[in-house]
């Protein structure tokens, strides 16, 4: 519990911070950059507070497709006023981190299932607690 | 209209990544995040990013949800 | 001649993918062909450092366009840092022949050597990156690499801080690439020279954009070097990994992003923008308070690797405050200190392994009279704990002088103070180790170690370089001094 309102606490700083800060942009990207911005801060608050491990890998795509949107807004909006800085070889390379993450995480969570039977993040402390 | 459009599609990511977040079946989580992820790939189409709308297409629609699938196999698929 | 360095990252990679076909054939052991490819990648080093030498820096543009897209910049940095990373990456590699086959499983071997060695491309890629999409790509390969080297070890706790480790360092590449992503939107470039002309203009008219990008790269950064409060990931995942994994973690990745964020902020952003915002006094602030923490928390640790794991995280402050002070004389302790803790902690995370390996102690109060059963091993680790502490004749004597000396010159005494006073500490929890070790003798009987010869020709080769810095810094401190130009003219 005390995990959860701390974690919201810090997301709650974090996405006003950006706000803030983004609002002050002479290119910031309307509704779209909103949205994405909200989709980052969903993705980190799953990643950091649900117990499940797949919902954190979960919450680790939507933080990232939150962050490429955000280039698209931007990039959407400086074209529409004739200069084009769409980081789409940005995009390529972060997909490629975020699939590759993916994969070795689920990867670890799979083998960790295997020593705890359980992917609950909370039920695998616990577990450890008793070992030792 | 595609300001409409736009804004449609942006409710729907908002609403989706919700619901792919809070719902407590992986499997279901993991079938709308795919929805997901290629809803976020038409908006990029439309927003003028054509070749990382189909990369994403790929990986955030394709690759990722079956890896999902497959880890969520492996571990008997319970919450 | 000037390929050369490319062609260390073609044989890195090619080595890294073959290598797990190649080892189902029956007479091909991979621990001996991944030394032969680094032995090989260092000699190319030496040479191309030759060459560096006698030409001067250059840079290389795949892309075509000098002077803009896709750089590879061979300047004095990345010289100083190819001789560091294939050095240290050789001399654990051939600890490891020693040592693996009792950690891993035996059909992990191939696995665990090719990732070793995509680490080690990832780490010769990421120094000499000239653009940002270049460094953020081997970023991601370095840190995805470095996840598997941890987790790939058997048992439930590598599996536990290496998900822990993955989500931290995914949440940090999100920041990283947040924040590059920033600088594009404004700037149009991503070549770190061009970068340079293009930000004092962009910072004009979006000051916020650049704010917000330069805060977001340092945190991301600071997450996977260990930075002081976001250093969560780095106990469990260097305590428990396999030793050659905690020695190439603690001795060169959590390194080399430092290199990186230097190279974005004094390169790209150059030191006027940096020193104008407060990022530099918030990140001395945090690396003293780092510095001490972090042997606070070595100090009342029980287990060898664990500790060794929080004296890191101090020793990771020291170099991050070279490098804030934002003065030549601090960043070349800066860079000093990366080479001799580079040397330094992978020697002791070597002989913490050799320990392990031939009496299973892991727990400190157990090592009294270790000195006696495994005496060069202990000697070995006290050269260096006397080098970590900063004992004069040692290496790390001459990086803590020159981070002193930076402290001056930054005009910021307090410093000063700090150094002396972590170094008050540093012996606190080193000291106690090697005297117990020495005297506290229990049954009389003296043996000699009895080590694998591998695991003996490592460490003994690391002490010696860590001797002769300590007494004859002379060439490595021109390198340095070089180096530091070339990051802070």
């Amino acid at each position: 519990m005390m995990r959860k309102v701390v974690s919201l606490l810090a997301v709650a700083l974090i996405g006003a911070v950006l706000i803030v800060a983004l609002a002050k942009m002479p290119e910031f990207g309307g509704g779209t950059a909103f949205a994405s911005l909200f989709l980052f801060l969903l993705g980190l608050y799953v990643m950091l507070t649900d117990s499940n491990l797949i919902k954190k890998v979960i919450g680790l795509n939507i933080m990232d497709t939150g962050i490429f949107l955000f280039f698209i807004a931007l990039g959407y909006r400086s074209s529409t006023r004739g200069a084009a800085y769409m980081p789409s070889p940005l995009i390529f390379g972060g997909l490629a981190a975020v699939v590759s993450f993916t994969a070795i995480g689920l990867a670890m969570i799979v083998r960790l299932y295997k020593y705890y039977g359980t992917i609950d993040a909370e039920e695998i402390m616990r577990k450890r607690g008793e070992d030792e | 209209m595609t300001a409409t459009l736009n804004i449609l599609l942006l409710l729907f990511l908002v609403v989706s990544a919700i619901i792919a977040v809070r719902c407590r079946d992986l499997l279901s989580s993991v079938i709308v995040f795919a929805a997901y992820s290629l809803v976020m790939a038409v908006l990029w189409q439309l927003q003028g990013a054509p070749y990382p709308a189909v990369a994403l297409a790929i990986f955030g629609a394709g690759a990722t949800p079956l890896l999902l699938l497959a880890a969520i196999r492996k571990t008997g698929g319970q919450e | 001649m000037s390929h050369l360095p490319v062609v260390i990252l073609v044989v890195y990679l090619a080595a890294a993918l073959g290598l797990i076909p190649l080892s189902k054939l029956k007479r091909f052991s991979p621990g001996w062909g991944a030394l032969a490819v680094t032995s090989l990648a260092l000699l190319l080093a030496i040479v191309s450092a030759l060459f560096v030498g006698a030409n001067g820096p250059y840079s290389l543009f795949p892309g075509g366009h000098a002077g803009q897209g896709i750089e590879i910049a061979v300047d004095w940095v990345a010289v100083l840092m190819h001789l560091t990373i294939n050095l240290v990456g050789l001399l654990i590699l051939v600890f490891s022949q020693g040592d693996l086959e009792s950690e891993l499983k035996r059909s992990y071997l191939p696995i665990y050597y090719a990732v070793y060695l995509l680490a080690l491309f990832a780490l010769n890629g990421l120094i000499m990156a000239g653009d940002l999409f270049n460094l953020y790509i081997f970023t991601e390969i370095c840190s995805i690499a470095a996840i598997a080297l941890v987790a790939i070890k058997p048992g439930k706790q590598c599996l536990q801080a290496g998900l822990k480790y993955m989500f931290l360092s995914a949440l940090a590449s999100g920041m990283i690439l947040l924040g590059i992503g920033l600088v594009y939107m404004v700037a149009g470039e991503l070549n770190i020279r061009a970068l340079a002309e293009a930000i004092p203009q962009a910072f004009q008219t979006c000051p916020w954009n650049v704010y917000v990008a330069v805060s977001l790269i340092i945190v991301g950064f600071g997450i996977k070097s260990a930075l002081f409060p976001l250093h969560l990931w780095l106990p469990d995942a260097h305590a428990s990994a396999a030793t050659p994994s905690s020695a190439i973690h603690s001795g060169l990745i959590i390194k080399m992003y430092i290199i990186a964020v230097a190279r974005i902020i004094f390169q790209a952003f150059g030191p006027n923008l940096f020193g104008s915002i407060p990022a530099p006094k918030v990140i001395l602030l945090l690396s003293t308070i780092g510095i001490f923490a972090g042997s606070v928390l070595a100090l009342v640790q029980t287990d060898l690797k664990r500790m060794l794991a929080y004296s890191t995280v101090a020793q990771i402050s020291y170099i991050i405050m070279g490098f804030a002070l934002a003065v030549p004389a601090g960043i070349r302790g800066g860079l000093l200190h990366i080479v001799n803790h580079g040397l330094t902690k992978s020697m002791l995370f070597l002989t913490a392994g050799a320990i392990i390996y031939k009496t299973g102690i892991r727990r400190i109060e157990e090592l009294r009279g270790i000195g006696f059963r495994m005496p060069l091993t202990t000697s070995i680790f006290s050269i260096g704990a006397l080098s970590l502490i900063g004992f004069p004749g040692f290496s790390g004597f001459v990086s803590k002088y020159y981070l002193a000396f930076g402290a001056l010159e930054a005009g910021k005494p307090i410093y000063v103070a700090v150094i002396l006073a972590s170094s008050l500490l540093n012996a606190v929890y080193y000291l106690p180790i090697v005297i117990r070790a020495f005297l506290g003798h229990k049954t009389g009987k003296f043996t000699w170690d009895q080590l694998p010869w591998p695991m003996t020709a490592a460490m003994t080769v690391l002490a010696a370089f860590n001797l002769y810095i300590g007494i004859l810094p002379g060439g490595l401190l021109g390198l340095v001094k070089l180096a530091a130009a070339a990051l802070l003219p």
